[in-house]
């Protein structure tokens, strides 16, 4: 199957989903960062008493947060939040996925299950993810050294 | 006369990567694009670096402004590191009242792994998913930063080829 297809017809639930962190509107901005950390994740759901995503807060939200009114940081979340959030299902598939990120200018988007409730992240690492894998051969090779160049030159 | 064994080689074979010199098959066309095309051809400008001694306040400031989820930090014109959001959250927010007027070399991942602009977008992918890097600068050849690629110009790209396919 080609890249393509696989884009077209591979679902979301292939990816290496992310724990989606969530919590209520009412904890700290700074509470918030703290389990964003813990948790090795770029934002979180804030959720409704149902438990449904009101919005996110992301590390995009952090920064403007620092530059704006950085003594928000002791605020609820809820109140310095991006809301509402679009939402896949692990059904759909990964072109669906990254038409739904680049149509809303998202990195993230919340994967719900059938009663609309968040149960996991995706995003444009897990896609990128899923791409390295189709090219085995080019990760193999694959120098991580941040040196481009040797000091010296070899040979004569 | 054989060579005598090195200790500790128990099997002669190794298995080169680059031993096959075929030309690779590609089954469709957006992998031809992603494995051959220059990475130059994808969307990697416009970018925003800034100078290592910037004080942190104003680097986030020009990353909320132009918004932008990183900057490549230079020193005398030379990439020397790159500020992201996510170095924000692990290394800048807990203290920003600390720390806000220092420059912004001291909270930057230094030395970041980078791509040459003919290289193609599979090895940036690569870098990527291997090294766990949202953005990768791209050097021309006298290594003077020249743009960068992330997810979302990724994402862009292959909308684009999802169309062209």
């Amino acid at each position: 199957m080609g890249l393509y297809n696989k884009l077209m017809g591979v679902p979301v639930d292939r990816l290496v989903l992310r724990e989606l962190p969530t919590v209520p509107p009412s904890t700290t901005v700074r509470e918030t960062v703290a389990l964003m950390r813990s948790k090795r994740v770029g934002c979180v759901a804030v959720t409704d008493p149902d438990g449904r995503a009101k919005g996110r807060f992301t590390e995009h939200n952090l920064v403007t947060l620092l530059v704006k009114t950085p003594e928000a940081l002791d605020q609820p979340v809820g109140d310095h939040m991006t809301g509402p959030w679009p939402s896949v299902r692990r059904c759909d598939t990964i072109a669906h996925l990254i038409d739904c990120m680049e149509t809303n200018k998202l990195r993230f988007v919340q994967v719900v299950d059938d009663d609309g409730l968040p149960s996991a992240l995706a995003g444009q690492k897990g896609v990128v993810e899923f791409l390295a894998e189709q090219f085995p051969m080019v990760v193999k090779v694959q120098g991580m050294s941040s040196k481009m160049h040797l000091d010296q030159r070899e040979g004569a | 006369m054989a060579r005598p064994k090195r200790a500790g080689i128990q099997d002669d074979r190794f298995d080169d990567p680059l031993s096959d010199y075929s030309p690779p098959d590609y089954v469709d066309q957006m992998q031809r694009a992603l494995c051959e095309t220059p990475i130059s051809d994808m969307k990697h400008q416009p970018f925003t670096s800034v100078d290592a001694e910037e004080p942190i306040e104003k680097t986030l400031a020009r990353m909320d402004e132009m918004n932008i989820a990183c900057v490549l930090v230079t020193r005398d014109g030379r990439l020397v590191g790159i500020l992201s959001e996510r170095d924000v959250l692990d290394k800048v927010a807990d203290r920003y009242e600390q720390i806000h007027r220092d420059p912004v070399h001291t909270v930057m991942t230094s030395d970041p792994t980078a791509v040459y602009a003919t290289d193609t977008p599979a090895k940036a992918l690569a870098i990527m998913a291997e090294g766990g890097f949202r953005h990768v600068p791209i050097l021309d050849v006298d290594d003077q930063v020249v743009g960068i690629v992330g997810p979302r110009r990724v994402n862009t790209h292959l909308r684009h080829c999802m169309t062209q396919a």
